[in-house]
């Protein structure tokens, strides 16, 4: 693919980017600057892409492998850790969502999950990449999606079944 | 193989027995209709996705939407929006088969190489740093699109400044080698190397700022060369003499 193709596709793809990111970093400003960086790359490597696979998935690879690159860096660097992500350092939330307690705790209890959890969450229940694009995405093992994706469950297991429209006919 | 919803619940909630769990995992691989099935009726997966697909934010959301469409990015955006606003506007209007660097432009090949450096910041550099053999092997790679042998021990001679990556760009149809560097301060650099259609006559090296960022140019028989980053002629001036020397 050329690089005009993949700078007109990249702006529909920021926000799952971006939301991939932060389940990477768990933090705000590195997720930033981690788009930042998959953006430039994804265009530097537009010949790499092929046409016949999800250009999303293929950001998210990027995006992953970044952040490799990161982590390997700054364990070499013994970096301290990072923080875990406080929902209220997010600037505002989408339009109806900020005054709604129920999504705020669950992005919490999203964010507190580890890392590797947190990734597969975001890829398999919200972006709804199927188990084994997740897989490859992470370059991981489908099993060991299903097995993260299992102690998320455990971890999310209060919400299951109940959407935020639900919980606000609830608490009315 | 069938299973009733409520084995694809239990198995979802990790309450049936290993065997058959393995089984139904097993079967997924193979079955999409099945995967899918699952999926649909995971408890936990809508509750999460409502929640979790308001983000990005609006503040947020309205700085990548800017930095992906337009053009009128204010004054007080952060600085690395910007810099994703140059990339993806540049895009928008220049277009070009490699790189927006890689497409015939009127601007010398000097300026050009400086206006897209200047798109680097320090995260740039410290977010896309290789490993030593991921290094090894981009150089190996540069090395034979250049046609031009590129020696690590020779790339990392300058003492201040730390190798970063290689990678192969285009410009005007050729092989533009970007090698990265980065000081201790974080300030991004790079010496970059193409072909030239003439053989240089003599020895030309020239330094000036482009872009905001000092340049050293020079040109090596049929190669040319520009290492450029920073605000310091006299620094691009030492390291590109070194480099000479060595390349």
């Amino acid at each position: 693919m050329k690089s005009r193709s993949v700078r007109d596709l990249l702006p529909r793809s920021l926000p799952s980017i971006w939301r991939f990111a932060l389940s990477l970093t768990g933090d705000v400003e590195m997720t930033n600057d981690l788009v930042q960086s998959t953006c430039l790359r994804a265009v530097e490597k537009a010949g790499q892409f092929r046409s016949s696979g999800s250009f999303e998935g293929w950001c998210l690879q990027i995006c992953r492998s970044i952040w490799l690159n990161e982590l390997r860096s700054r364990a070499s660097r013994q970096d301290k850790a990072f923080a875990t992500l406080d929902v209220d350092q997010i600037p505002d939330l989408a339009p109806g969502i900020e005054h709604n307690l129920y999504a705020k705790e669950i992005i919490s209890r999203v964010m507190t999950l580890p890392d590797a959890q947190r990734s597969v969450v975001e890829l398999v229940f919200v972006q709804q990449f199927t188990y084994s694009e997740a897989a490859v995405i992470l370059d991981i093992p489908i099993g060991t999606v299903m097995s993260r994706l299992h102690a998320s469950r455990r971890a999310l297991k209060e919400f299951a079944g109940v959407t935020n429209r639900e919980k606000r006919k609830e608490q009315k | 193989m069938t299973y009733s919803d409520q084995e694809l619940l239990a198995f979802l909630n990790g309450d049936l027995d290993g065997k058959r769990a393995a089984e139904i995992e097993q079967t997924m691989r193979v079955d999409r209709d099945l995967e899918s099935r699952v999926m649909a009726l995971d408890p936990v997966a809508s509750p999460v996705r409502e929640a979790m697909i308001a983000l990005p934010g609006r503040h947020i959301l309205k700085d990548l939407e800017k930095s992906a469409f337009v053009s009128d990015v204010s004054a007080g955006k952060s600085r690395q929006w910007l810099k994703l606003a140059a990339v993806l506007v540049l895009g928008a209007v220049m277009g070009g088969s490699a790189m927006w660097i890689g497409r015939p432009a009127t601007e010398d090949w000097r300026g050009r190489v400086a206006q897209y450096q200047s798109l680097y910041v320090a995260d740039t550099v410290r977010l896309t740093t290789a490993t030593s053999d991921v290094l090894k092997r981009q150089i190996d790679a540069a090395s034979e699109r250049l046609g031009r042998p590129l020696e690590i021990s020779s790339l990392e001679a300058p003492e201040a400044l730390r190798l970063a990556r290689v990678q192969v760009l285009g410009l005007d149809d050729a092989p533009l080698i970007q090698i990265v560097y980065q000081d201790g301060n974080g300030t991004p650099f790079a010496l970059c190397v193409t072909t030239a259609k003439q053989p240089a006559e003599g020895d030309k090296t020239s330094s000036e700022m482009l872009h905001g960022l000092a340049t050293t140019a020079w040109q090596d028989g049929s190669y040319r060369f520009i290492f450029v980053g920073g605000n310091d002629l006299s620094m691009t001036g030492q390291v590109a003499a070194q480099l000479k020397a060595l390349l």
